[in-house]
């Protein structure tokens, strides 16, 4: 009797912890103006099974530890509501980037290094022209980490000093710096054109500008307008399937990265890109769209 | 009298013994399609290459510059800006004028057209800071300059962020000023 008790005890403190350590965002997330605003993105991210399998082998086997997802999951949703990117974007960025691996490359001989998989030009955007393209970078280690903890570097020793990337607020602080750098990039360009575009699909064409360079994008733009003018490009912008649809078909990206690169390399940045953005669609937007869109990849 | 056969290469075949015959038109075929193939993978790699004299030079500004000088080094620039322009005014789109604008996007900006959306970047990212090199070569300002210039082109082309890659024109450029700007 009394082993039965402690084991439904057990049980019960158990499934209150999960319920506790996981944090729950409301239908819509609320912008640093404070309007709540409706979005394409989930708030049950990752939304795939795939993924959702993957992150629970990854706390079944300890590769993903209780403190270091809680932590995380508080730092993207800091981060998030401070700079207004959708939570799900950023938290998949990072999934896909390191599958939250935060020491990533700290014994490797690549230059990648972290949660964000920063190199040292990165490192070098944000501890020299961190407030280039908006303000709000300007004000946020500040927020989100009591001080301005910049220079950040990537070091083999002190990892888990607060200049150091491998520090998880740090390196999650730095990347949402990073990609909203992109994102104010990209938009400024649209802007200045008067191109009608969706702010949501523009985080999502940060991430691609994130893991390809935002000459992969500008490129693709150019390309994009050369061929059907002004409008097809707004499509692009504007229409999630549009969108998609693009970034799934290999060939074309293809033909468009040669006109910067050898084709062998093209056909490998087109194909990593293809698989980059299908990963984060899945991951990040709500399950309605992604069932509404329905892109494949090419075979 | 006996008759002759005219001279053919279709006759010169057939006296051939057959197993000889064989082998010359299997050799013969083989190298036809061996040329073809090399034609084919060639075409298609779309690699590009500099088809005009004065885009050729591109590869050679630091050279230029460390050869003859700095006013060499402007005035052979300056022709190639002059070829770069042409080109881009035909507004074609044949491999040279691919190669030409980019070129433009990382040496002279300002001769790409308002509707290329690489333009505001480049005037804004690395062509201050090649014109302040330029200004004053080799001093502390122009290598802080060239960091910044550098810092700015990888994070704007470099799709790789593991085993970081530039374009060749990329490489170029960061080459130049690498070189006008060394203490």
């Amino acid at each position: 009797m009394l082993t039965l008790a402690t084991c439904a005890l057990t049980v019960v403190l158990w499934v209150l912890y999960e319920q506790v350590t996981r944090p729950r965002l409301s239908v819509a997330y609320r912008s640093p103006a404070g309007k709540i605003t409706p979005t394409m993105f989930s708030t049950r991210y990752p939304e795939n099974a795939k993924f959702k399998n993957e992150l629970e082998f990854m706390r079944i086997t300890r590769k993903l530890s209780s403190d270091n997802e809680i932590l995380i999951n508080k730092m993207v949703y800091q981060a998030s509501v401070e700079l207004g990117i959708p939570p799900s974007v950023l938290w998949c960025l990072l999934f896909q980037e390191s599958r939250f691996n935060h020491l990533l490359g700290l014994d490797a001989d690549g230059r990648a290094r972290g949660l964000g998989q920063f190199s040292y030009y990165s490192f070098y955007e944000i501890n020299h022209d961190l407030g280039r393209y908006t303000q709000s970078n300007l004000s946020l280690f500040r927020n989100l980490l009591g001080t301005d903890i910049r220079f950040i570097s990537a070091p083999e020793k002190d990892i888990t000093q607060p200049s150091s990337y491998f520090f998880i607020p740090t390196a999650v602080t730095a990347t949402a710096a990073y990609l909203n750098n992109r994102y104010h990039q990209l938009k400024r360009n649209a802007e200045r054109r008067n191109l009608r575009y969706d702010p949501d699909l523009m985080w999502l064409i940060s991430a691609m500008a994130y893991n390809k360079g935002t000459r992969s994008v500008l490129t693709l733009w150019n390309e994009t307008q050369d061929r059907g003018g002004k409008q097809s490009l707004e499509n692009l912008l504007s229409d999630p399937q549009a969108f998609f649809d693009t970034t799934a078909n290999t060939k074309h990206l293809t033909k468009v990265f040669s006109r910067i690169w050898p084709l062998e390399k093209s056909a490998r940045y087109a194909k990593e890109l293809s698989i980059h953005m299908t990963q984060m669609k899945d991951c990040s937007l709500s399950s309605e769209l992604i069932e509404s869109i329905g892109a494949k990849l090419e075979p | 009298m006996t008759p002759t056969n005219r001279q053919s290469p279709f006759g010169a075949l057939k006296r051939l013994k057959p197993d000889r015959a064989s082998v010359v038109v299997m050799t013969t075929l083989l190298f036809v399609v061996a040329a073809l193939t090399a034609l084919v993978f060639l075409a298609d790699r779309q690699t590009l290459h500099l088809t005009s004299g004065s885009l050729k030079s591109f590869s050679g500004l630091h050279r230029a510059y460390e050869k003859k000088g700095l006013a060499h080094y402007l005035r052979e620039k300056e022709n190639l800006r002059h070829e770069v322009a042409s080109i881009l005014q035909k507004n074609s789109k044949s491999l040279e004028a691919i190669e030409a604008s980019n070129i433009a996007v990382f040496l002279f900006p300002d001769l790409l057209p308002d509707s290329n959306f690489e333009k505001m970047d480049a005037l804004e990212l690395w062509y201050p800071h090649q014109m302040a090199i330029e200004r004053a070569p080799h001093t502390l300002d122009s290598r802080q300059k060239f960091e910044d210039l550098r810092a700015n082109i990888y994070n704007y082309e470099n799709p790789d962020r593991d085993e970081p890659q530039l374009s060749d024109q990329a490489r170029q450029v960061i080459r130049i000023y690498d070189t006008l700007s060394a203490l």
